[in-house]
């Protein structure tokens, strides 16, 4: 048979919609339409242009009978009939399949996509409203509530807790404490707290893993880790890096931070899905989320710590150093995505810095000592 | 308790039930829909569930007619956008206090106080979530009922999650103060709320049987704790053979005694129901067979993550050396989200695919004939079209 040719016509189950009654129709191929008649009676038929009939998606193949569906926008969630038309498969259906235009088609109902646009815009507004404006803002309020006492304590909970993640989870204590070094430590942050710019009592300690890095936990808790002073070019870069930590204490920074934190857990992960995709998409975003919430507070750590360096006659030349090295190591990432402002722009700010008279924040001998704390 | 007796079905008709889909047609629909979920960054799983659902639906017989699954992704989508706003909110709240409370006890650190007070924390924060969690089980099925259709008839189900949520959770409290003996009795009572609120049509579901009947599906799963009991009693002081033995036979036990009592609660459920007060179900599903599906189907998809993981990782490893640039780091993630896809698609023809296959297979229904004079009932919005079930990420893949 040509597929110019209307085939003969089929006997096919029918549902009315109405009720779960089979009924048997005879389809007949008309010019633009198919004609469905009742068996009941000769007189009872419908034609259904073929512009309207749908076929339901991901159908088995096995089977040899094919459901179709007729376009009728209104309430119904698939913009359908309830009637369905069962029809076997054969020369019938592949007719129609050659000529009904919209077989495969899925009609949207109207304005779907405006109230689907509006529903992402108050959801994504929500949500960032929730997670940069409230939840930071309710973290700063309770953060001021708690007193020092009780923020030295969490901050100590929090060393422990970073120690026992640096040490792959192994609870091997990190913590380096040659006597000499241990001096020389303490000297470094006498003399940048002597000015008394600082309120909190400084507990600072070195632990010996490699990364270049040193951070603030609530109450006063600095840490300091081995890579830092491997790389250090001098007492002043570790000065540098401690005074602008020390402006984070002030500041109640890493209370703020771990509030914030303990209060958007599992809001990000569950807006954006554990399914495969989502977990990547939810760990990158989560980092932009903390950086855009920190990066302000670190520009005020840079201000206060520069400021901390001039009253304790340490040269500023040693954190500007500090910046180019980390330039130099490649470690330079877009700023949306970086915890710290742009390297460049901070090495800038501190290069900016009128001179004042310094003297080396360590002598060499202490110097030497402090870099040998881990041996 | 009031006795819905099941009506006499001795003489009906049997109309056998069949899922015609192949391992084939739902690995390549897995893969396809896994794979634009990766590119969508997780959007499209929306409509993934939906294609999934509308196959199984559309390959699923009872007699000369298929089942029908007419919701769509774009709805599940938009349920979706307003359930998190609303569990954001309610998780920034429970959070807050959770932490509030919390700091309570990290005054005095490094004691065991402490550590225990931070597991009944850590509890308390599921805890939370387990109201909401009930609430979307509930609209989870309202949903897919209210999607589903046979002849061109609706299912649908009443709007009634309030009652099941503070039932639930009584139940849940009860069984957890009974040490689990009165297991069965949440299983039937919660299961029977759902029945009893259900409809075909204007033909409404009930729930008969006893919930005492369930008790005797537990047996394999209580030796199985019996054992492990044991295990402790005799191996408390030191560690022997012997205990090892017992906790290794105790555990299995235990495990498949889990899935025995979920297959024959779930039929025994099932026999029990009755449409209309006329039509009837039997099923019938091996334990044994299921089983089986579970662990061929589980070394199937071991044995297919083995090969694919480790090639991937031997051509990273000889390609990247040990400082892998940006570029790399991308490849790997990709080929790592791909393997996943492909481990779901693997799963989905290995175990979903049989499973259906056996368990819609042994399950007849009676007296179908009856069905016929079922009306047509109106269409139901869905609600949240199951938002919250998405965004909680409860129940199965379909």
């Amino acid at each position: 048979m040509s597929a110019d040719m209307a085939p003969l016509p089929v006997i096919a189950g029918f549902f009315d919609g109405q009720t779960a009654r089979r009924h048997e129709v005879t389809v007949t191929a008309l010019a633009d339409a198919i004609r469905l008649t009742l068996d009941a009676g000769p007189d009872a038929h419908r034609d259904i242009p073929l512009a309207l009939l749908r076929r339901g998606g991901d159908q088995p193949r096995q089977g040899d009978q094919v459901v179709l569906q007729f376009l009728e926008t209104g309430t119904d969630e698939l913009q359908r009939e309830p009637a369905r038309l069962v029809l076997p498969v054969g020369e019938m259906l592949d007719w129609i399949t050659a000529r009904a235009p919209d077989l495969a088609r899925r009609d949207v109902p109207k304005k779907t996509y405006m109230r689907l646009a509006k529903l992402a815009v108050f959801a994504s507004a929500s949500l960032a409203a929730l997670l940069l404006v409230i939840i930071p803002g309710l973290a700063s309020v309770l953060a001021d509530t708690i007193s020092r006492e009780r923020e030295v304590s969490i901050g100590k909970t929090a060393v422990r807790q970073i120690e026992y993640l640096l040490s792959g989870f192994s609870a091997v204590d990190l913590t380096c404490d040659t006597p000499k070094g241990r001096i020389a430590l303490d000297q470094l942050l006498a003399r940048l707290t002597e000015s008394g710019m600082v309120t909190y009592k400084i507990e600072a300690q070195v632990m010996n893993h490699e990364m270049v890095n040193a951070f603030a936990a609530p109450g006063g808790q600095v840490v300091i880790l081995r890579g830092l002073l491997d790389k250090a070019d001098g007492p002043d870069e570790v000065a540098g890096v401690l005074a602008h930590e020390l402006g984070h204490v002030e500041a109640r920074d890493p209370l703020r931070e771990a509030f914030r934190a303990a209060g958007s857990a599992g809001i990000l992960s569950m807006a954006l899905g554990d399914a495969t995709g989502g977990t990547v998409t939810a760990i990158l975003a989560e980092q932009m989320l903390s950086s855009s919430y920190t990066r302000k507070a670190e520009a005020q750590a840079d201000s206060f710590g520069l400021d901390l360096l001039r009253a304790a006659k340490v040269s500023p030349k040693g954190l500007e150093r500090f910046f180019d090295r980390i330039a130099e190591m490649g470690g330079e990432v877009p700023e949306f995505i970086s915890s710290h402002p742009q390297t460049q722009g901070r090495r800038d700010k501190a290069a900016a810095v009128t001179g004042y008279d310094a003297t080396a924040a360590l002598s060499d001998e202490d110097w030497q000592a402090l870099k040998d704390i881990c041996d | 308790m009031s006795g819905i007796s099941t009506p006499d079905f001795s003489t009906a008709g049997r109309t056998a039930v069949k899922f015609l889909g192949t391992k084939d047609e739902i690995f390549k629909l897995g893969l396809r829909t896994g794979a634009l979920t990766i590119v969508t960054l997780g959007i499209y799983r929306f409509w993934a569930k939906t294609r999934l659902r509308r196959h199984i639906w559309s390959a699923t017989d009872v007699g000369k007619d298929s089942f029908e699954y007419t919701g769509t992704g774009m709805e599940k989508f938009m349920g979706f956008l307003v359930a998190i706003v609303v569990l954001a909110v309610y998780l920034a709240v429970v959070n807050g206090i959770l932490f509030a409370i919390g700091l309570q006890f990290v005054a005095e650190p490094s004691n065991e106080a402490e550590i225990a007070a931070q597991g009944v924390l850590i509890f308390a924060n599921a805890l939370a979530l387990l109201p909401l969690t009930y609430f979307a089980q509930y609209r989870s099925m309202r949903y897919k009922l209210a999607r589903t259709r046979f002849r061109g008839i609706r299912f649908g189900m009443e709007s009634a999650a309030g009652g099941y949520v503070w039932r639930a959770l009584g139940l849940t409290l009860l069984t957890a103060l009974s040490l689990g003996t009165l297991w069965p009795l949440m299983s039937f009572r919660l299961d029977k709320y759902m029945t009893d609120r259900a409809y075909y049509g204007d033909g409404r579901f009930a729930q008969s049987g006893k919930w005492t009947a369930l008790y005797r599906f537990m047996i394999p799963f209580g030796i199985g704790l019996v054992l492990l009991v044991l295990a402790g009693v005799v191996g408390g002081a030191d560690g022997n053979g012997f205990a090892a033995l017992l906790a290794f036979a105790g555990g299995l036990t235990f495990y498949f005694g889990l899935i025995y009592y979920q297959v024959r609660t779930t039929a025994y459920l099932t026999s029990h129901r009755v449409l209309d007060g006329k039509v009837g179900f039997d099923a019938n599903p091996s334990v044994g067979s299921i089983i089986g599906i579970i662990i061929g189907g589980g070394l199937v998809v071991a044995l297919a993550a083995a090969v694919y993981f480790g090639i991937g990782a031997a051509i990273v490893s000889a390609t990247a050396g040990p400082f892998p640039g940006p570029v790399m780091l991308v490849v790997i993630v990709v080929v790592y989200l791909f393997g996943l896809v492909l481990m779901g698609a693997v799963a989905l023809a290995f175990i979903t695919q049989p499973m259906l296959f056996h368990v819609l297979g042994s399950t007849q229904v009676l007296n179908i004939e009856a069905a016929e004079a079922i009306r047509q009932r109106a269409a139901d919005k869905g609600a949240d079209a199951e938002g919250f079930a998405d965004a909680l990420d409860i129940g199965s893949a379909f």
